[in-house]
């Protein structure tokens, strides 16, 4: 049983290498934005549309045009957005051309690890984001896996038993303090 | 096994207790994500009342932002930050206070005397997501036991670079050529960069 224990935690772990690699760097840049630059490129495309409001200009761009993401409603300057995990569009409707005006930007390594963070749920109108939110799920699913069978491994290791105790215990008791005092507030 | 591999795996064990809470915070966070985004998922019912404004009429997003948090008082909670303070383009400013209890919207319509409230305590998925995204402020601003928080999610984060680096050299230094192994962590990257290439 433990053999199989050690196996679920070895392969869980190795398979969400790269969600955790992206989530442990935009950890540290949430806490640390002067750790990374701030890396990504623009572009500007007119694109001709029979739309005039801006979800029904978004649903033609998705279907016309291929961009995909999520609605952003319009700002005070009219400019609507369209963002996905991949690209961040800003939208500006010419009503006297009938077109509009995208600004993409495009992340690069570092930005790119911060959109996929945020990227999440499998109720998007894009099929691609759908298939990204279930492998959010998975991961999600596996971290706590790896809790549960990390805890397992660990409980028969004689030699790490009475410090690891102690650092679960210290642990534990901290977190449970911190909830109940935010949670009674 | 090398006394170097032995002690990695040591320091990935402690660390892995040490961070065990948030570790599983952060995977109840990811489902938690998942769960609200979808379109059906009720809301906790939202208490909705007017709120008289104490600025005079020409106050900017900013001054409305204070005076509105101020007024309003939630516990836990900070001032709103400037970027949720820009007008819409019907001049109306609506801006979210949010804390990890609960989240208040504020819609102030443009030229109004008074705040529209909805004010709702968070569902048990919101707050792992609320949780998981505790980030280190000023101690003026925050609340202790959220400081407190903010601190072992910190740590915990550091942990991730640990157990990446750990858990990496475990496998290739105990057993690198295990077909469980390489699948899995072939699996992992195909599946990434597949779905970002899609997404591109």
């Amino acid at each position: 049983m433990l053999s199989l224990i050690r196996d679920i935690h070895l392969a869980l772990g190795l398979f969400c290498a790269p969600l955790v690699l992206a989530y442990a760097m935009d950890g540290v840049r949430i806490n640390h934005p002067r750790f990374y630059p701030k890396d990504a490129t623009k572009s500007e495309q007119t694109y001709p549309v029979s739309a005039s409001e801006p979800e029904a200009i978004v649903s033609e761009l998705n279907e016309r045009y291929g961009l995909v993401g999520r609605y952003w409603p319009p700002d005070s300057e009219g400019k609507f957005s369209i963002i996905s995990p991949t690209a961040n569009r800003t939208v500006q409707y010419d009503p006297a051309t009938h077109s509009v005006r995208v600004e993409t930007e495009r992340p690069r390594f570092f930005s790119l690890a911060t959109n996929l963070h945020f990227a999440a749920g499998v109720h998007n109108k894009d099929t691609a984001m759908n298939a990204w939110g279930w492998l959010v799920v998975l991961v999600s699913a596996a971290f706590v896996a790896l809790g549960v069978t990390g805890l397992w491994l660990w409980i028969p290791r004689l030699k790490e038993r009475r410090l690891g105790l102690l650092f679960l215990t210290v642990s534990v008791g901290y977190c449970a303090l911190c909830l109940a005092w935010i949670r009674l507030a | 096994m090398p006394r170097l591999t032995a002690l990695i795996r040591q320091l990935h064990i402690y660390t892995g207790l040490q961070a065990l809470i948030a570790v599983v915070v952060f995977g109840l966070a990811g489902l938690g994500a998942t769960w609200t985004h979808d379109p059906s998922y009720e809301l906790p019912e939202a208490r909705h009342w007017k709120l008289p404004l104490e600025v005079g009429p020409d106050a900017t997003p900013r001054q409305l932002g204070d005076c509105v948090w101020k007024q309003l008082a939630v516990p836990l909670s900070t001032p709103p930050a400037n970027w949720r303070l820009k007008p819409n383009a019907e001049g109306a400013l609506e801006f979210k206070i949010g804390t990890l209890n609960t989240e208040t919207e504020v819609r102030i319509a443009r030229g109004a005397r008074e705040a529209e409230i909805s004010h709702r305590r968070l569902s048990w998925p919101e707050l792992f997501v609320e949780l998981h995204s505790a980030r280190l402020r000023p101690a003026k601003d925050t609340f202790l036991p959220i400081r407190l928080w903010s601190f072992y999610i910190e740590l915990s984060v550091w942990s991730l670079w640990f157990f990446l680096a750990s858990g990496l050299y475990l496998w290739l230094a105990v057993k690198p050529w295990r077909p469980l192994a390489l699948w899995s962590f072939a699996s992992g990257w195909v599946a990434c960069a597949a779905g970002v290439i899609w997404m591109w």
